[in-house]
């Protein structure tokens, strides 16, 4: 394409040649043109004007020599009275025996008749002249007066009055005028042209052409000529009868007759015309001799530049150069450095096209040799051979650079290299010694070495284990993650056990207190010591409930919830948490995050987080809380911990505090660690979020540094259910207690003791029962009478689940309050209807108590 | 500067441009459709030269109208013009001329005499003839190649005798026959006999030719010796006016008469106080105010540096009657025919009616010659 649409040197060349020579030679001839024709034209015109000057001149010295002639006969005239016309009549024949060119001559009287005349005429005698316009002018006038021509019909040639009016006699004159035909005739303007006398009408008088005369052909329409009878006389290229003329005009004196000089604008310019020929030739010569030389100095400049063209073709495609000089016998400095430098350029091409040669011979042995390094070195280090997989290895480009430098420079610990040279020392040889190796900017290589000394020199293979190495730490690490997952769950187990027995016990506890409390006077020296159990009671309560959520022993009551909503509303919580020195910037997404979750729970989780980002900046910072949905693969979800790939919630809070070091953060999670002084911290905050999030089917990792602040990300199964509203928890009033009757079933003893008796303190009417079994018999006995039945959930031969299914079994839609301080999993492995069952936890206070079962009463 | 100034529209441009007009002129006269040739013959030398030079002078002016208007159906009209030198001879080799040159018609001749020297040869030879002024009355009705923009000599000598039979109280009239135009004379002399015998009149016929060597003093007196009372000069305007003043020498009351042909402006230079009150016919009023009239009037003025008289409007009435048979068929052989079809035509002085055989029916007036001027006998 490109080749089709560049121009040719050669033409540029000569083009470029040929219009440097065009444009002065054109500008030249143009002004040289103008010039001449300038003056060519100026002196043409200037002969017609003259000759027409000349021309008017003498007509009007002819016509003045007949006024002065009629004037002679006027003032001889004169001087004779009327009566005496005889003499007059001689004179007049004598005027006219004078002068040829008066034909007729006339006296007139004052009333324009003809009085007398010569020749005598008797048609002319005596005729009435007064309606003729000349004699009329001349009157008028009172001087000589000339009347338009007019073309004799009996001589055919052009005659006119001439008036020259007197007191008593007016002396008319009729002339012929072929005289002024006689003038025109002899007058040439130039080679062909000629001369003609109009009159004032501009009726031709006189002219080269008779027939124009003849035939009364008017020139008054030309404008030189209408110009000229106004006085104004000129010359100018004009058209006269269909043919265009350089003409002039001069004006006639005292007659208004014009005399025009014409000459055809060829002839008139036939000299400008061969001036401009002979420009024209001159300059074609001139173009076609620049023409010429372009052409011949462009094959010249050329010439060297072909040469260079076809050896580069030739290089191109890998040919020997063709032989012979490159510059021609024309040289030129610039051609010359050209063709110097595109030798230069080819010598350099075919280098360089040896030396790709040599490192493409490089490669095919580097793929055709094993990928293990094989090396020879002297005692001291210095590399005496090497293939290029050690290159490789070493992050050298060839073996040949790799010959001649210190393996020492390559170990990354000098004391590996002490090492081998020990070992080669001992025992000759080394056999799978593992080492680091530099490899160049890159990350260290774990190699083995397999070297013997040969004489002075070392030999062997060198094994790059690398990627082996880093599978293996890779693997080391799952393992410690599997290991530290499966002591957390262990220990929450551990915790769960302990939990729930101790629930029983704290519930008993805190009962009774609370009876002795209710017993004793408030002004009991006694009362100080009841409500020190129970406050002692309540924490213990507290660390159950948190050991039970970290072991998600503890129930949940999951509903979807748009996370975006939980997260505002716990924000102003964890505002007032962080105080003033924290910044808490929260990032949702436009769209619903909706995950099925105990809304409580998911509320603990943020604020424990929150808790432990403050308490790592001290001196302030920015916690960052944001959410989005993800889709995670089956990858991603395996390595997280999840049950298995889809759509999650994740949350991320982050906090630019202190950070963990490694060993922290493997322990983060598990119970009671803390960095935080002894009493400052329970070492439960992360374990129950880990605890809550696993029950939640979800999964929480961490990221941090030291110094670099910590970033903790949920991912929580989402759902496609619509929200449901988060309603404020309202402190539901207790009641007042109540006279139903109540079937509690509770196997420990203490427990039971204490439920009944606070029931019954409040007015219920109770039927006990030590364990399922028991309840269900009571409630089949009595199933008119019980209006509430309150299990607890672990118990012997019928666990409370068991239970409620049985009475169900008797009374479906029967109210039933479970109570549990341990749910293990008898209500989470199957679909229980827990929207018509209350859930009480234990350990619980007599009010929490009544307030559950009011609820129960009221809800259920 | 310009060395010499130039009319020629060429030389109205710069110098360095003339070549480049002069390319684009031939380029352009290459694109041109070739102008239709029109013919006039007119008798431009010779006695009744001025017949001629009205006429040549009213038909250029139409051309040079129609040429500036653009033309006939976008072609210039081209006049070629022969002199036929009032010789039957010289006229019939100017109508061989322009056949020749190829010319579609002719408009000319400017007298009965030279119309008979040439109808049979255009009659031959298809090529129409418009004549303006030709009035005899024997070309009329005549299914022939020419056109006649004048009236016949009949309608002129009626308007006549009834004029100086009824106002003037003429019974006995002497004519002054010239015999150089005899077709028209004596077409005049037959017209005026039949019309003022009719009227109980008789006439008197006194005949010369012009250019012979007789006194026009003789010529009158032989008119004088018939006692007519009243004299009918059929002659050119020169010699029309030389009778009048020979006739007015001799005789102060005698009313006099005339034609058309005779009555120009130039009889009335030339005759001077003896053609005052002279009665005559016209086919123009050159005294309308009419503002057609006035156009060609004013046009014919400022180019010709004089007025026009008859011969010159209805020349110029000749040629826009052609043109508009040439808008319809510009052939030689079809404008016959095209012209014919016309029907109703719009002229100087009103609507002219073409009847089928070309000739036309106009307005005819009586003109007297009052203080130098000819105008309207009342």
């Amino acid at each position: 394409m490109r080749s089709l649409r560049a121009i040719r040197l050669s033409t540029w060349l000569t083009a470029g040649a040929l219009l440097v020579a065009l444009v002065p030679a054109l500008l030249l001839t143009g002004v040289a043109l103008e010039d001449v024709s300038l003056r060519e034209q100026e002196r043409s015109a200037e002969r017609s004007a003259q000759l027409a000057q000349a021309l008017a001149g003498e007509v009007g010295r002819f016509l003045d020599a007949q006024v002065i002639h009629l004037t002679e006969v006027r003032i001889a005239a004169e001087g004779h009275p009327a009566s005496e016309h005889y003499d007059l009549d001689d004179q007049l024949k004598l005027h006219i025996a004078a002068n040829p060119i008066l034909r007729t001559i006339m006296l007139v009287d004052g009333r324009g008749r003809v009085a007398h005349e010569e020749p005598d005429d008797p048609d002319i005698h005596g005729t009435d002249l007064s309606g003729q316009p000349w004699l009329k002018a001349a009157r008028v006038r009172k001087a000589a007066t000339w009347s338009t021509a007019t073309i004799s019909p009996r001589t055919g040639q052009p005659t006119v009055t001439l008036v020259v009016p007197g007191a008593t006699w007016t002396v008319v004159g009729y002339l012929d005028l072929s005289t002024l035909q006689e003038i025109v005739a002899r007058t040439r303007s130039g080679q062909v042209g000629g001369a003609a006398v109009l009159d004032s009408d501009g009726t031709i008088l006189a002219d080269q052409d008779p027939r124009l005369v003849r035939e009364h052909t008017s020139l008054g329409e030309v404008p030189l000529v209408k110009r000229a009878r106004f006085g104004e006389e000129g010359t100018e290229v004009t058209t006269i009868l269909g043919q265009t003329r350089l003409a002039s005009a001069a004006a006639v004196a005292h007659t208004g007759w014009v005399v025009l000089v014409t000459e055809p604008v060829q002839a008139a310019f036939a000299k400008l015309d061969r001036s401009r020929l002979l420009l024209l030739l001159v300059l074609v010569g001139g173009l076609l001799a620049a023409a010429l030389t372009a052409v011949l100095l462009s094959r010249r400049i050329l010439r060297p530049l072909r040469a260079v063209g076809e050896r580069a073709r030739a290089l191109a495609a890998g040919e020997p150069l063709p032989a012979g000089e490159v510059a021609g016998s024309l040289r030129f400095r610039e051609l010359d450095e050209l063709t110097a430098g595109f030798e230069a350029m080819a010598s350099a091409v075919r280098a360089r096209q040896e030396a790709l040669e040599r490192s493409e011979r490089s490669f095919r042995d580097l793929v055709d040799t094993p990928l293990v390094g094989v090396v020879r070195t002297s005692r001291s280090g210095e590399v005496l051979f090497a293939n290029q997989a050690m290159a490789c290895l070493l992050g050298v480009p060839s073996a040949e650079a790799l010959q001649g430098r210190q393996m020492a420079e390559f170990y990354a610990d000098p004391g590996q290299r002490a090492e081998m040279l020990a070992r080669l020392e001992a025992e000759g040889r080394v056999t799978n010694l593992e080492v680091s190796l530099r490899s160049g900017e890159g990350p260290l290589r774990t190699v083995l070495l397999n070297l013997k000394r040969d004489g002075e020199t070392l030999a062997g293979m060198v094994v790059d284990i690398t990627v082996l190495k880093q599978s293996a730490a890779e693997r080391e690490k799952l393992e410690q993650q599997l290991e530290r997952a499966q002591r957390v769950e262990a220990v929450g187990r551990l915790a769960g056990g302990v939990a729930h027995d101790l629930n029983n016990v704290l519930t008993a506890i805190i009962g009774y207190a609370h009876m002795l409390a209710e017993a004793l006077p408030q002004e009991h020296e006694e009362r100080e010591s009841v409500d020190g159990i129970l406050e002692a009671a309540g924490r213990a309560a507290a660390l159950t409930r948190s050991l039970l959520t970290f072991s998600r022993k503890q129930p949940l009551q999951p509903r979807p919830v748009d996370l975006r909503d939980l997260v505002r509303g716990v924000a102003a919580m964890v505002r007032r948490l962080l105080g003033e020195d924290v910044d808490f910037v929260i990032d949702l997404p436009e769209e619903p995050l909706v995950a099925v979750v105990d809304p409580a729970r998911l509320e603990q989780v943020l604020v424990n987080l929150a808790t432990n980002a403050r308490d790592a900046m001290p001196g302030g910072g920015r916690l960052s809380c944001s959410a989005e949905r993800v889709a995670l693969g089956p990858d991603e979800a395996g390595l997280l911990g999840l049950a298995g790939p889809g759509d999650f919630v994740r949350l991320t809070v982050s906090d630019t505090g202190q950070g963990m070091s490694e060993e922290v953060q493997r322990q983060a999670f598990e119970p009671f660690f803390t960095t935080k002084g002894q009493g400052k911290g329970t070492g439960l905050g992360l374990a129950i979020v880990h605890g809550i999030v696993r029950q939640h089917g979800g999964a929480v990792t961490l990221q941090s540094a030291p110094g670099a602040g910590t970033t903790m990300v949920i991912h929580l199964p989402a759902s496609q259910a619509a929200a449901t509203a988060l309603v404020a928890a309202t402190a539901t009033p207790l009641g007042p207690g109540g006279k139903e009757t109540i079937l509690v079933a509770e196997d420990e003893e203490a427990v039971r003791r204490v439920v009944v008796a606070t029931l019954r303190r409040a007015g219920y009417q109770v039927i006990e029962a030590r364990d399922g079994a028991e309840a269900v018999a009571r409630f089949r006995d009595r199933r008119a009478e019980v209006d509430l039945c309150l299990l607890d959930v672990i118990m012997p031969r019928l666990n409370g689940r068991e239970a409620l299914e049985a009475i169900r079994l008797l009374r479906p839609g029967a109210r039933v309050l479970l109570m549990s301080g341990f749910t293990g999993d008898v209500l989470e492995d199957r679909g229980l209807e827990m929207e018509s069952v209350g859930l009480l936890p234990k350990p619980m206070t007599p009010t929490d108590l009544l307030r559950h079962v009011r609820l129960a009463f009221d809800r259920l | 500067m310009c060395g010499v100034r130039s009319n020629a529209p060429e030389a109205a441009l710069p110098r360095l441009a003339r070549h480049a007009w002069f390319a684009a002129a031939l380029l352009l006269a290459g694109c041109q459709r070739p102008p239709i040739k029109v013919g006039g013959v007119f008798n431009l030398s010779g006695r009744h030269y001025d017949l001629g030079v009205s006429g040549r002078n009213g038909a250029t002016l139409a051309v040079e109208e129609l040429n500036a208007a653009g033309g006939v159906g976008g072609r210039r009209l081209e006049l070629m013009v022969q002199d036929d030198q009032q010789d039957p001879e010289a006229a019939r080799k100017a109508v061989q001329a322009l056949v020749d040159l190829g010319v579609v018609a002719i408009i000319g001749h400017m007298t009965s005499a030279m119309t008979e020297a040439t109808l049979e040869q255009a009659n031959r030879a298809h090529i129409l003839m418009v004549s303006p002024t030709t009035s005899a009355a024997k070309y009329q009705g005549l299914d022939d190649w020419l056109v006649l923009l004048n009236l016949s000599t009949r309608s002129s000598t009626a308007a006549l005798v009834e004029r100086m039979v009824r106002v003037e109280k003429v019974k006995r009239l002497a004519v002054l026959q010239d015999l150089s135009n005899k077709v028209f004379t004596q077409a005049w002399v037959d017209g005026v006999a039949d019309e003022l015998t009719r009227r109980g009149g008789e006439l008197r016929v006194v005949t010369f030719t012009s250019g012979e060597k007789r006194p026009l003093g003789e010529i009158a007196e032989a008119a004088l010796a018939e006692k007519a009372d009243g004299l009918l000069v059929l002659a050119n305007s020169l010699d029309s006016a030389g009778l009048c003043q020979q006739v007015r020498k001799r005789d102060l009351r005698l009313p006099l008469f005339g034609s058309d042909w005779g009555f120009t402006q130039d009889a009335v230079v030339h005759g001077g106080q003896a053609v005052e009150g002279a009665l005559f016919t016209q086919k123009v009023n050159t005294e309308d105010q009419s503002p057609t009239y006035r156009r060609f009037r004013d046009a014919y003025q400022a180019r010709y540096s004089r007025a026009p008289d008859f011969a010159a409007a209805l020349s110029y009435e000749a040629v826009q009657l052609l043109a508009e048979g040439l808008r319809r068929d510009a052939t030689r052989e079809g404008v016959r025919a095209a012209v014919l079809s016309i029907g109703t035509f719009q002229g100087l002085q009103g609507t002219l009616k073409l009847d089928r055989f070309g000739d036309v029916e106009r307005k005819q007036f009586v003109m007297t010659v009052r203080d130098g001027r000819i105008v309207p006998a009342e």
